[in-house]
């Protein structure tokens, strides 16, 4: 591979065991670091008999307490007011503020100093320029910029690059595609979801085919799993003539993981800024062989404002345990996130991760992007809804469509599903992240 | 693959980093020198971990 390839070659090509010595002084740092700066640290380490002296291995890794998202919510209770004691700054060294989506409750309030925001969009500059972003493209974020932290890095680090950089902030979707058309945009980032309403927008507004009529040929997406769905990737992919691409990130320790020109069916992670552990979903023991699915621990190796070590992130994800051609020696994750620890849910005692959902109903042709999964219960029995839209024109076939969509849902998910189909364009549509999975046997749901 | 001298690369990236921490000192009281300092020091540490970082290990 030319070196041209890569963002920093050297770092992107180095051995594995070098990266695993590289992250290993990098934790022992960030562990020293948070345990002398923020107060939350020193209390949970003391708490838990724990000093950052006992980590002398990767392996020893496993011995720090880990952080899980409410903690981040209760320290905001605590001075310095808003982010709380697990600053490890001082506040007035602070200048970046940004929220985490509000998604799973509360939002989370992120700070970083200007040194701490360079490698945030450091990060996603490792993305874009694995994706061929290069200083000749000229990229649009149709995207409403707010407190949420979404396409900020991904728009700094594409003006680090070189590319010019068209934020589509406040247009309405027919508005930023006549934009990208004006400008003749060659890139994109956006939600998979909004991907797919965009060309949807074009063609039934505007009377245009944006694969033809726009010259965009690359997307990244980010915010939901859909571009490591492959029957999502391949809708998108189709509608817009262009390379869709996958990244994973998010606002508390930035972006980790990421899908190269290649497209070789996963992620790498960015193995020099992140350690990324892998656990059980049940027993909590680490996962190092490929292909088991468990849950993420992350540490962000060089954050210090706001240090992140151990979060236990709830994504679902499992290692892939093979090479990539590009190159790069970062490791692999098999398919992006496959779910959260939150969403995979044993449904009549069988595991359901909703992306098995997405990939048989964008699958069928017949079917729009948009759906919904609903799980309660009747009776002491588990059931499940998918509400689905059936394309217009289509619905002379719908006997046929269903009886596939069922079919296919037995086959990939082992399970039954009761189906209704609403009228097209009818069910709810996301710019942002959506939420199309409801566990309504959970309280609260 | 081309080959790069890193150890080069980081002694420049060290005298940057000293010149710039220099200059924030002799700037003192003048917020267009210290502010615009800091940001230098920031893309500084973003090199050491591109490069100064990894030198111990190649």
């Amino acid at each position: 591979m030319d070196d041209r390839a890569y963002w920093n070659p050297i770092l992107e090509t180095l051995p594995r065991e070098k990266l695993f010595d590289l992250q290993l002084r990098k934790f022992k740092n960030i562990l020293h670091w948070s345990y002398a700066h923020s107060p939350f640290y020193r209390r949970l380490y003391k708490e838990a008999g724990f000093e950052p002296g006992d980590v002398r291995t990767l392996d020893d890794v496993r011995l720090v307490p880990k952080v899980e998202k409410s903690m981040l919510r209760d320290t905001q209770q605590r001075d310095p007011f808003p982010y709380g004691d697990i600053l490890a700054v001082d506040l007035e060294d602070v200048t970046v503020f940004r929220q985490t989506s509000g998604t799973t409750g509360t939002p989370v309030y992120h700070a970083c100093t200007w040194r701490d925001w360079e490698i945030y969009t450091e990060c996603w500059a490792y993305i874009l320029y694995a994706q061929g972003y290069r200083a000749t493209d000229r990229v649009f974020v149709p995207f409403g910029y707010n407190i949420f932290v979404a396409f900020w890095g991904g728009h700094y680090a594409a003006e680090k690059i070189g590319c010019e950089v068209i934020p589509g902030g406040v247009l309405d979707t027919a508005a930023r595609v006549l934009k990208m058309q004006e400008l003749k945009c060659t890139a994109m980032m956006a939600t998979p979801t909004y991907v797919l309403g965009m060309a949807e927008t074009a063609r039934n507004k505007l009377g245009m085919d944006v694969a033809r009529d726009l010259q965009v040929r690359k997307i990244t997406c980010a915010g939901e799993p859909g571009a490591s769905v492959p029957a999502t990737k391949k809708r998108m992919e189709e509608a817009w003539g262009a390379k869709v691409y996958d990244h994973i990130g998010a606002t508390e320790w930035g972006a980790w993981s990421y899908e190269c020109q290649a497209q070789p069916g996963g992620l790498h992670v960015n193995d020099a800024f992140f350690l990324i552990e892998i656990e059980d979903l049940e027993t909590g023991k680490p996962i190092t062989e490929p292909g088991k699915e468990g849950k993420m621990i992350i540490t962000a190796l060089d954050q210090q404002t706001k240090p992140c070590i151990r979060f236990d992130s709830k994504d679902v994800i499992r290692w892939a345990g093979r090479t990539c051609e590009c190159g790069r020696t970062f490791r692999l994750i098999d398919g992006g996130v496959i779910g959260r620890a939150d969403d995979i849910t044993k449904v009549k005692g069988v595991l359901l991760a909703p992306t098995a959902i997405e990939e048989v109903v964008r699958s069928i042709r017949e079917l729009g992007d948009e759906y919904e999964v609903a799980v309660s219960k009747k009776g002491e029995i588990d059931d499940i809804l998918l509400k689905v839209e059936v394309r217009p024109g289509c619905e002379g076939e719908q006997s046929r469509i269903l009886t596939r969509l069922k079919d296919q849902l037995r086959l990939k998910t082992n399970l039954g599903y009761r189906i209704e189909v609403h009228p097209f364009g009818s069910l709810p549509k996301y710019e942002l992240k959506a939420k199309r999975f409801k566990d309504l046997r959970k309280k609260g749901a | 693959m081309q080959t790069w001298n890193i150890n080069e690369l980081d002694e420049r990236i060290r005298k940057m980093r000293i010149l710039a921490e220099e200059l924030k000192e002799m700037g003192k009281g003048i917020q267009a020198v210290e502010k615009n300092a800091d940001r230098i020091l920031a893309s500084i540490s973003v090199l050491e971990l591109n490069i100064s970082d990894v030198k111990p290990l190649l």
